[in-house]
C-alpha cells in the first residue's frame, strides 16, 4: 500500500486529500486516482511529485510504505 | 489644479494639522506624467521635503494617502490605496498598498491625494466630504480597536449627514496610538500594513479619516476602458492563479508548495520545512476555517478568507502570517493562528513585524541571550505579549521596536530576520536566491512584493533554478520596475500574477514551459537592452500584461510597454535617491548571515543567499553606482534631474563622496 496525499485547488476540485493504496509507480497512480475522482488523468500528471518528501518524476517506481505527495498545479512544475 | 488627464479628480488636498489648515498641493500635468500616482508620487512629495535629520515623529514628517489613476475607472482590483511616510521603523521611507474602499471614495471626495503634515494638539479625526474638510474631536475614539472604531465612525457620519452615506475610513488602533514602530492603518479589513504608517498617523494625533462624495472618476477614453476591462475580468477570472488558486484557497494555497520545496521558513528561518505542516496550511484553513471569501470592491480575485473567531466572522490570516505564526515559531494550532491574525487586526499592528519579532524573541531567549519567557512552540502566552506590545508594556515596550532594535540591545543580529530593520515575509530565501536580492534590495526594507517577488519564478509558479544566481538580477530589476508601476497605477500587485501564461501555469510540466525556465537566467542581456533603450518597447503585451493599456485609457496618456517599465524604473530609482539622504547604500541591502552565510541544507552550499555577487549585477542593471548609489547620468537619464537634491549627487560625485 502507498499513501498518496493531494494538494492544491485540485484538492478541492477533486474533494479528495489522501487516499491509501497498491501502485508500483507515480504514473499508476495517477490512474489510480484519475478512476476514483473521475478527474483527467493529465489533470494530475501535471502535477510535481514528491516521493518520501524527494521530488521524483512520474516514471518513478513506488514501494510499500511509499508517501506520495501530488503537487497540482501552479506550482512551478517538477525541478528536474 | 486641474488637469488634462482622464482617471485623475485634478487636485491633491494638504492639510497641516498643527493649525487645522487645508489649501491645495501643487501637482502638476508633468509631474502626473511622471510619477503617475499611487507611491511614486507620494515618494516625489516625501524627496520635496525631507531632510536627512528629519525625524519620523515629527511635525516635518509627511503621512501621504494617494490613489492612482486607475482607482475607481472599474479596472480589476483598482480600489486601492497607499500611503507612505519616513518609517519610524526603519528610518527610511516607507510605502504600504492597501485594499479596502478608501482609495475609491478618496477620489468621490474630490481629490486624488492627502498630504498630512504637523501635528494635532488633540487627537482628531477628519472628514473629508466633497471638497470640505472637517475636524472633529477623537477623545472618545481614542483606545478603541480598529473594527469598533469604524462601527462608531458610522454612526457619526450618519448622525452629522442626516443620513447613512456611502463612505471610506481608514483607522488606527491601540498600536499607532501607543507609537508601536510597526503599527498599521486600517480600512475595512485591509491594512497599510508594512513600516509603522499607524505609529506616524497615531503621533499626528489622526486616529481616523472618513471619505465620501460624488464627484465622477472619468476616464480619457471610457469606451476602451469599459471594453478592455471585460475582457480583462474574463482573463483574470480564467487564470488559474487568479481565477482558482487564490479564490480557492487565498494566498495560503502557496504553503504547500513552500513546505515541499525548502521554501516555507521555520522556526525563525532555521529550517525550510515544517513537519506539521498539515495541520496549518491553505488546503485545511480552506476545509476547515473558511467560510466565505472577501474581496475588495472591484476585485474578481476575491482573495480573502473569512473565518470565525469567538464566534463571529473576520478576516482569515494571509500565508505570510500563517507561516511566520505557525512553522516559524513551531505552532501547529491553525485556530490559534486565526485568533491571534484577528487580534493582531484590532490592535492594529503589522503581522508580518509583529510575528517575526516574536520568533527572534524567542530564538533569544532559546539561546540565553533574553530571559524574556517565550518559547518556541508555546502558544499561551503569544496572545497577551501582542496585547503587550500594542500598550508597550513589560518585554511589550522593547519587541514594539521590532527584531532589528531588540537585536542590537540582546545580540543575535544573524537571527534577527529583517533587512533595513523590515522584518521579511514568510517566504525561505535560501531556496529562492532571486528573492534574497529583491528582499535585500527593496526600498522599503525586507519585503517580497517591493523586492520583486522573484519567488514566483523560482518554484511557485514557474521553476527557474531557485539555487542559480544567474540572471536573478536582470529579472529583479524586470518584476521590481512593472510592479512599481502597476502600484503607483492603483492596481493590486496580485492581478501581476496573470503576466505568467494561463497555459504555462497550468501545465508546468511542459516541454516549452520547461525551454523557458531554463532559458530565463540567460536572458539579461535582453532585459538589459529594455532597461537602456524602454522605448523599443512602443507596444502593449497582449493579453497578459493590461495595465500599460489600461493607463492609457483612462489617462489619455501616450503609454507603451515600454514607457510603462520605464515609469517603474524611475519610481524606484527615485526612492533609492531619497533613501540615499539618510544613509542607505551597498551596506544596507543586506540579509542576517543566518540566510547568507549559513546553508539551509547542510553540506550544500547552494541553499545560502549568493547576496554580494548579485548585488554586483543588480547595481549595474539599475545604473547605480558600485556602492547602490544612483548616478547623476541615471538620474538624469530618467527624469530626476529635475530634483533639489540631484545637484547635491552630482557634487557628491564629483568630489568622490559616493
Amino acid at each position: 500500500m502507498v499513501t498518496v496525499k493531494l494538494y492544491g485547488a485540485l484538492r478541492l476540485r477533486c474533494g479528495l486529500k489522501e487516499m491509501s493504496f497498491y501502485a508500483s509507480s507515480v504514473k499508476e497512480a495517477c490512474q489510480l486516482l484519475a478512476r476514483a475522482t473521475g478527474v483527467d488523468m493529465k489533470e494530475f500528471k501535471k502535477s510535481s511529485f514528491f516521493v518520501n518528501g524527494k521530488e521524483v518524476k512520474v516514471g518513478t517506481s513506488l514501494s510499500a510504505g511509499d508517501e506520495l505527495v501530488l503537487l497540482a498545479p501552479p506550482q512551478g512544475g517538477l525541478a528536474k | 489644479m486641474a488637469t488634462k488627464y482622464g482617471g485623475y479628480m485634478g487636485k491633491v488636498l494638504k492639510i497641516d494639522l498643527s493649525t487645522q489648515e487645508v489649501a491645495e498641493y501643487p501637482w502638476s500635468d508633468e509631474e502626473r506624467r511622471l510619477y503617475i500616482g499611487g507611491k511614486t508620487m507620494a515618494a516625489k512629495i516625501l524627496g520635496d521635503h525631507l531632510k536627512s535629520d528629519t525625524q519620523a515623529f515629527s511635525e516635518e514628517n509627511l503621512l501621504i494617502v494617494s490613489t492612482g489613476p486607475l482607482t475607481g475607472t472599474g479596472a480589476p482590483s483598482t480600489s486601492r490605496f497607499n500611503v507612505s511616510t519616513l518609517s519610524p521603523q526603519t528610518k527610511i521611507i516607507t510605502s504600504s498598498n492597501c485594499g479596502g474602499n478608501f482609495g475609491y471614495y478618496l477620489k468621490k471626495a474630490g481629490f486624488d491625494a492627502v498630504v498630512i503634515g504637523g501635528k494635532s494638539k488633540e487627537p482628531v479625526w477628519i472628514d473629508i466630504h466633497n471638497d470640505k474638510i472637517n475636524f472633529h474631536s477623537a477623545s472618545d475614539l481614542w483606545g478603541m480597536y480598529t473594527t469598533k472604531t469604524q462601527e462608531a465612525l458610522e454612526e457619526k457620519l450618519k448622525e452629522n449627514y442626516g443620513r447613512a452615506i456611502k463612505n471610506g475610513k481608514i483607522v488606527i488602533g491601540p498600536a499607532g496610538e501607543n507609537l508601536v514602530s510597526y503599527a498599521s492603518i486600517f480600512s475595512n479589513e485591509r491594512a497599510a500594513g508594512r513600516g509603522g504608517t499607524g505609529a506616524v498617523m497615531g503621533w499626528k494625533n489622526v486616529k481616523a479619516i472618513t471619505v465620501s462624495g460624488n464627484h465622477e472618476i472619468k476616464s480619457a477614453h471610457p469606451d476602451k476602458m469599459k471594453e478592455l476591462n471585460k475582457k480583462w475580468f474574463k482573463y483574470l477570472r480564467n487564470h488559474p492563479l487568479t481565477g482558482e488558486q487564490l479564490p480557492k484557497l487565498g494566498t495560503a494555497g502557496l504553503m504547500s508548495t513552500m513546505q515541499m520545496r525548502g521554501l516555507l521558513s521555520t522556526k525563525n528561518y532555521t529550517y525550510g520545512h515544517y513537519d506539521d505542516y498539515e495541520m496549518v496550511n491553505g488546503e485545511t484553513l480552506a476545509e476547515k476555517y473558511n467560510i466565505v471569501n472577501k474581496g475588495c470592491l472591484t476585485c474578481p480575485i476575491k482573495c480573502a478568507r473569512t473565518v470565525e473567531v469567538n464566534g463571529k466572522p473576520v478576516k482569515g490570516p494571509e500565508l505570510e502570517t500563517l507561516g511566520l505564526l505557525s512553522a516559524g515559531i513551531l505552532n501547529c494550532d491553525l485556530e490559534a493562528v486565526c485568533k491571534w491574525n484577528f487580534e493582531l487586526d484590532e490592535l492594529g499592528m503589522d503581522t508580518i513585524s509583529a510575528a517575526s519579532t516574536l520568533a527572534y524573541a524567542m530564538e533569544a531567549n532559546e539561546k540565553e541571550l533574553w530571559d524574556n519567557g517565550l518559547n518556541f512552540g508555546k502558544t499561551e502566552n503569544v496572545s497577551q505579549a501582542f496585547r503587550d506590545i500594542a500598550y508597550r508594556k513589560g518585554i511589550g515596550d522593547e519587541l514594539a521596536n521590532g527584531s532589528r532594535w531588540c537585536a542590537e540591545k540582546y545580540g543575535g543580529k544573524e537571527f534577527a530576520i529583517n533587512s533595513k530593520g523590515l522584518e521579511l515575509a514568510a517566504y525561505e530565501p535560501r531556496r529562492s536566491v532571486g528573492l534574497g536580492l529583491g528582499y535585500a534590495t527593496s526600498n522599503r526594507g525586507g519585503c517580497h512584493l517591493n523586492g520583486g517577488y522573484m519567488v514566483l519564478f523560482e518554484g511557485l509558479s514557474l521553476m527557474v533554478n531557485p539555487q542559480t544566481p544567474k540572471g536573478k538580477a536582470d529579472l529583479t530589476v524586470m518584476l521590481q520596475d512593472l510592479m512599481e508601476t502597476v502600484s503607483a497605477a492603483g492596481q493590486c500587485l496580485f492581478t501581476t500574477y496573470a503576466f505568467l501564461p494561463s497555459p504555462a501555469v497550468k501545465n508546468p510540466n511542459a516541454w516549452y514551459v520547461k525551454a523557458v525556465c531554463a532559458i530565463l537566467p540567460f536572458s539579461g542581456p535582453v532585459v538589459r537592452l529594455l532597461h537602456l533603450m524602454p522605448q523599443i518597447a512602443c507596444f502593449h503585451l497582449p493579453v497578459i500584461f493590461n495595465q500599460s493599456k489600461a493607463l492609457k485609457y483612462a489617462t489619455g496618456m501616450n503609454v507603451t510597454f515600454g514607457s510603462f517599465f520605464k515609469c517603474g524604473k524611475r519610481a524606484f530609482t527615485l526612492e533609492r535617491h531619497i533613501n540615499s539622504r539618510f544613509g542607505i547604500d551597498r551596506k544596507d541591502d543586506t540579509l542576517p548571515k543566518r540566510l547568507t552565510d549559513v546553508p539551509q541544507v547542510e553540506g550544500d552550499d547552494s541553499t545560502r543567499v549568493p547576496l554580494e555577487k548579485m548585488k554586483d549585477v543588480y547595481y549595474r542593471a539599475r545604473g547605480w553606482s558600485k556602492d547602490g548609489v544612483p548616478t547623476p547620468k541615471t538620474l538624469k537619464k530618467l527624469n530626476l534631474d529635475g530634483l533639489d537634491s540631484y545637484k547635491e549627487t552630482c557634487r557628491a560625485f564629483k568630489e568622490g563622496g559616493l
